[in-house]
């Protein structure tokens, strides 16, 4: 499946990193595409782009703040966890992602 | 204060850190970065890092913690690592053990990203699994510097 999101923590640094890093790594393990939009103390990195944003299956926010231009992501089916969840617990968090897109395919069908 | 566009300078590690609490640990690494020159107000990066580590503890699992702290007593934006000879309890608010402490300090409006950037790079290598085991396995100080400004 496909997955975006935003990192952010309150320093802008260490957790926002860290987050991403383990969200990459259990999603691509799990086979998954991911792109990790960094909401941190150098702005805005690895930047997404509505398209990506639209083909998305689900939103991952691992954010212990607001999310900046939250509205992109109007109508997606969001995950929000804070930072140190995505950090320590990256591979559950993915699971809970390829559930709640289970779940929203079945409602759907 | 020179920069040789090294990571953590080994004027910044501590290695066989003989102390018991948080408090101590932290105070002693920002006695470092005060001494190098990184930070011009010792009490005020203090009440900084205190307050972060209120909120919520910066331990990572693996042994590790990344107490920081943003403050304009920051002069330049870098990192100080103790390594304690027993690891000691994190703080009332985790179970976690911590050995290895990595003190961030932060520079309130950073305009030089280059060293925002090494801070960065430096959180995101702490969750390379191969990373961790490498620099946990250094026997010296020197070992140490080396594997980490490897980043």
């Amino acid at each position: 499946m496909k997955i975006v999101g935003v990192s952010a923590c309150i320093a802008g640094l260490a957790h926002t990193y860290m987050a991403k890093s383990s969200l990459d790594e259990y999603a691509e393990a799990a086979g998954h595409d991911i792109k990790i939009e960094l909401q941190g103390a150098m702005g805005i990195e690895n930047r997404l782009t509505q398209e990506e944003i639209d083909e998305a299956d689900i939103v991952i926010f691992a954010v212990d703040t607001n999310v900046t231009n939250r509205d992109r992501f109007e109508g997606k089916v969001i995950l929000e966890v804070p930072t140190q969840k995505a950090m320590r617990e990256g591979q559950e968090v993915i699971k809970e992602a390829e559930n709640m897109v289970k779940e929203e395919g079945s409602i759907n069908e | 204060m020179t920069d040789n566009g090294l990571t953590i300078k080994k004027e910044n590690i501590i290695f066989d850190l003989d102390l018991r609490n948080i408090e101590d640990v932290i105070s002693e690494l920002s006695n470092k970065l005060y001494t190098s020159g990184y930070i011009d107000n010792k009490k005020e990066f203090i009440k900084a890092v205190k307050e972060r580590e209120n909120e919520i503890p910066t331990s990572i699992g693996n042994e590790i913690a990344i107490p920081h702290g943003k403050s304009n007593s920051v002069t330049q934006s870098t990192v100080a690592l103790c390594v304690l000879k027993e690891k000691i309890k994190w703080g009332e608010k985790t179970e976690d053990e911590v050995k290895y402490i990595f003190l961030l300090a932060i520079k309130d409006v950073d305009k030089g990203e280059k060293h925002l950037r090494m801070l960065a790079n430096l959180s995101s290598k702490l969750m390379d699994k191969e990373f961790v085991r490498k620099f946990k396995n250094a026997k010296t100080k020197n070992e140490l510097f080396k594997i980490i400004n490897n980043i």
